[in-house]
């Protein structure tokens, strides 16, 4: 945590624990880390606004949670992606992207 | 598809919580489990290692109430939480409970009680269909005060000319006898010109209204309505029957659907056609209802009103000068000023009443809320956000004033039933239910004293800071602050209170002036009765006068009257007729003779009867009235006052403003 940290924009939190389920199911914690190593060190994500954020997606049927063992024998919650939220995943990026675009605009002109 | 993912986890969090809790503590310590884990590895105790990861987190309990938060209808499920909460908190109070819910229910049901009233008397729509477009019509004299009611021949002239009403007719309340058949009996009815039922835009259930042709052709028809039709003549078809109506044969047209009533008690319509001769011009005595055309407003129809009322003062100066008519909702010409002004000061007055109500019972929750400091302060350890107390607290208030609301509609119901019971001759339309709109005044009602009692102790008790609550260490500086606010809330109380009473002591002191007025009469032992001889049995002057002297004469035998007598009109009563009297001699258009002077017949006795002083002259005999006798009147202080301010009354002749007739007058 070499790095300052940084307050997550709001609304972010969410696209990007769809991000790191994309390629596999992870547990909460390996979320928060797959999150920091992602962006190496600016956003730790603290559990207080994590698992908030893991029920809801999972109740609004974009993540599933299951009970497992992972393969180093940790038993945990794994959270796998599902196919609504693929679809979410892909518009929120759509919409990223237009901010990211839109905001810069703004910065850059003269 | 998305909304049945969503009703499933709204299920869960409803229904199944538990499950859901169990779920996620699971989860928290594996995850805590893991962190430790990991700072072993770094090289940490596991007792050490576990503590860093439970600093980590800030607050497991604080974690998990966020993820309750979060949840789908997480809203839902913790307002049912608190409500329950509630009700068992406020079981534990019992005392506390029962005087809070007391006082509410007394609170709210004096409120339900009063809205019953203001709803019955001003608001409810009048039962005729499109009842807001019916228009009351009176007349007024510009520079007089108050007003009259309508000349026919005025009205006849208005129904020729207006545009603005689809309709226009005039009516006179009156008694009628009805006989044959059964015993005779008197019934209140209603004379009224061709179209009143087409203004009323009301059908009769049976048979039809009466036309404007029969009215004018003075047919001897008649509408009943369906509880006299039940009543009297059993429900047997009637349309087409004869009755006998002041003891001349009518033929029923119509009966009336079950509940109609116009304007108020009337059991019986009688058309009468629409005059134009001069006497109906100079006598005010007819109401007036008209209905709006479609798109028209009432202002437009009191200026077309106007312009016509203008033509009329200059086409009939003498007696129509400076008359215009009046107009307003006919809603409003059914409740008395007087009585709508009564009713929204009682409607004030229990508000005030409530808003004392809630002081009080803000300060018990604040008294109470100053014990469970303690409470509040444990809560906030077990990670309850301020607003989390803030909505625990509420919901208490919310389930003593649902429990103070349901208790004041019981109290409303009965105090609604006081009501009606006191107004035991209201009119048919006059009905003080409990219904819809006021079950649902109550229901905003008790929502507005769970904020208003609740709010402040509420945002006051979560004000908990840790430390200080749970060693309870700087508890007086707590009750300084407590304090404060209570004694603020005892001073806006007393405030009220001193509102309240001051305006009772007011009325109080106005009743009591009206009480001590002198009315010129005194009522104390005088009864009065009704009697109305039909004009078919008694058809002459000298027969109707034999009859009233005889029955007097009758009621003067039994024992125990002391004297008797009889007349068109009581004190205080309303005069129906008001013809033009004026001085004989008076030029007809100088202002001081246009003073319309309300006229009364009345038989020896009257006065006597009724303790009126004499202050000069004398009173009728039994000679007065005779054929061949000259005319006599009697005036008042007042109208000698106006005429005469410096002569000697007694002796003048007066004379109607248009007819022939003269008078001597006797004495006021």
């Amino acid at each position: 945590m070499t790095k300052p940290q940084t307050e997550l924009l709001k609304g972010t939190l969410d696209m990007l624990i769809l991000r790191t389920l994309d390629l596999e199911p992870r547990h909460g914690l390996g979320v928060a880390d797959r999150i920091e190593q992602m962006t190496q060190g600016t956003f730790r994500v603290k559990p207080g606004s994590l698992f908030p954020a893991l029920h809801r997606l999972e109740q609004e049927g974009f993540i599933e949670g299951e009970w497992e063992k992972s393969p180093e024998g940790h038993r945990g919650k794994y959270y796998r992606l599902t196919a609504a939220g693929r679809r979410q995943l892909a518009d929120e990026r759509r919409t990223w992207a237009r901010i990211v675009l839109a905001v810069g605009q703004v910065l850059e002109a003269e | 598809m998305r909304w049945l993912v969503w009703l499933r986890s709204l299920w869960h969090t409803l229904v199944r919580p538990s499950r859901l809790d169990r779920d996620l503590d699971a989860e928290l310590q594996e995850y805590v489990g893991a962190l430790a884990a990991r700072h072993v590895q770094a090289g940490l105790t596991p007792a050490a290692a576990r503590r860093a990861a439970l600093l980590e987190c800030e607050g497991l309990e604080q974690t998990k109430e966020k993820v309750r938060d979060a949840r789908i209808g997480a809203g839902v499920e913790s307002v049912l939480r608190d409500l329950r909460f509630a009700a068992r908190s406020l079981r534990r109070n019992p005392g506390f409970t029962a005087s809070a819910v007391t006082i509410l229910a007394l609170g709210i049901g004096l409120n339900v009680t009063m809205f019953g009233a203001v709803h019955a008397l001003l608001l409810r729509p009048l039962p005729y269909p499109e009842g807001d477009r019916l228009v009351s019509l009176d007349e007024h004299a510009a520079g007089q005060q108050g007003t009259m009611k309508v000349a026919l021949a005025n009205f006849a002239d208005w129904q020729d000319r207006q545009r603005v009403f689809t309709a226009m007719a005039a009516y006179q309340r009156t008694r009628v006898s009805l006989s044959g058949g059964s015993d005779a009996e008197s019934v209140d009815a209603l004379i009224a010109t061709g179209r009143l039922f087409r203004v009323l835009g009301v059908h009769p259930g049976a048979g039809r209204g009466f036309t404007s042709e029969e009215a004018e052709a003075g047919a001897p028809v008649v509408v009943l309505s369906d509880l006299l039709w039940r009543r009297r003549y059993d429900g047997r078809p009637m349309v087409g029957q004869t009755i006998t109506v002041n003891g001349r044969p009518r033929t029923v047209v119509g009966i009336m659907p079950p509940g109609f009533a116009f304007p108020e008690r009337a059991q019986i319509w009688i058309p009468t056609p629409v005059s134009h001769t001069p006497e109906d011009r100079a006598g005010h005595g007819w109401w007036v209802v008209a209905r709006l055309v479609d798109g028209r407003t009432l202002a437009q129809a009191r200026g077309e009103m106007l312009s016509i009322g203008k033509h009329l003062a200059r086409e009939y100066p003498d007696v129509n000068e400076k008359v215009e008519p009046l107009l307003m909702p006919l809603r409003e010409e059914m409740v008395e000023p007087d009585i709508r002004a009564g009713v929204l000061t009682a409607m004030a007055a229990v508000g005030f009443v409530l808003l004392i109500a809630c002081i009080n019972i803000a300060n018990l929750v604040l008294a109470r809320g100053s014990v469970r400091g303690r409470e509040m302060a444990l809560r906030a350890a077990l990670g309850a956000g301020r607003w989390r107390l803030v909505r625990q607290l509420l919901a208490e208030s919310l389930v003593l004033a649902a429990l103070g609301g349901a208790g004041g509609l019981v109290v409303g119901r009965l105090g609604l039933g006081a009501v009606s019971a006191a107004v035991p001759d209201g009119p048919m339309w006059l009905r003080f239910d409990l219904d819809l709109a006021v079950v649902a005044f109550a229901g905003g009602l008790l929502l507005a004293t769970a904020l208003a009692f609740g709010f402040a102790p509420a945002l006051r008790a979560s004000r908990a800071d840790l430390r200080g609550g749970l060693s309870e260490s700087d508890g007086r500086t707590r009750s300084r602050r407590v304090g404060g606010l209570r004694h603020g809330l005892i001073v806006i109380e007393t405030a009220v209170a001193m509102v309240l009473l001051v305006c009772a002591g007011l009325m109080t002191r106005a009743f009591l002036r009206v009480v001590a007025i002198e009315p010129g009469f005194r009522a104390e032992g005088v009864v009065t009765m009704q009697v109305s001889p039909p004009r078919a049995v008694y058809p002459t002057p000298d027969a109707y006068r034999a009859f009233h002297a005889e029955l007097l004469d009758a009621v003067r035998g039994i024992p125990g009257v002391l004297q008797a007598g009889a007349g068109t009109w009581l004190p205080s009563q309303q005069a129906n007729w008001v013809p033009s009297i004026v001085p004989e001699g008076t030029v007809a258009a100088s202002a001081k003779g246009r003073f319309p002077a309300t006229a009364v017949v009345v038989t020896p006795g009257y006065f006597e009867s009724l303790g009126i002083a004499r202050l000069r002259g004398r009173t009728f005999t039994s000679r007065d009235g005779l054929a061949g006798t000259p005319g006599v009147v009697i005036v008042n202080r007042r109208f000698v006052e106006l005429h005469w301010p410096k002569g000697d009354p007694i002796g003048r002749r007066l004379k109607y403003l248009l007819a022939r007739g003269t008078s001597r007058s006797g004495s006021p």
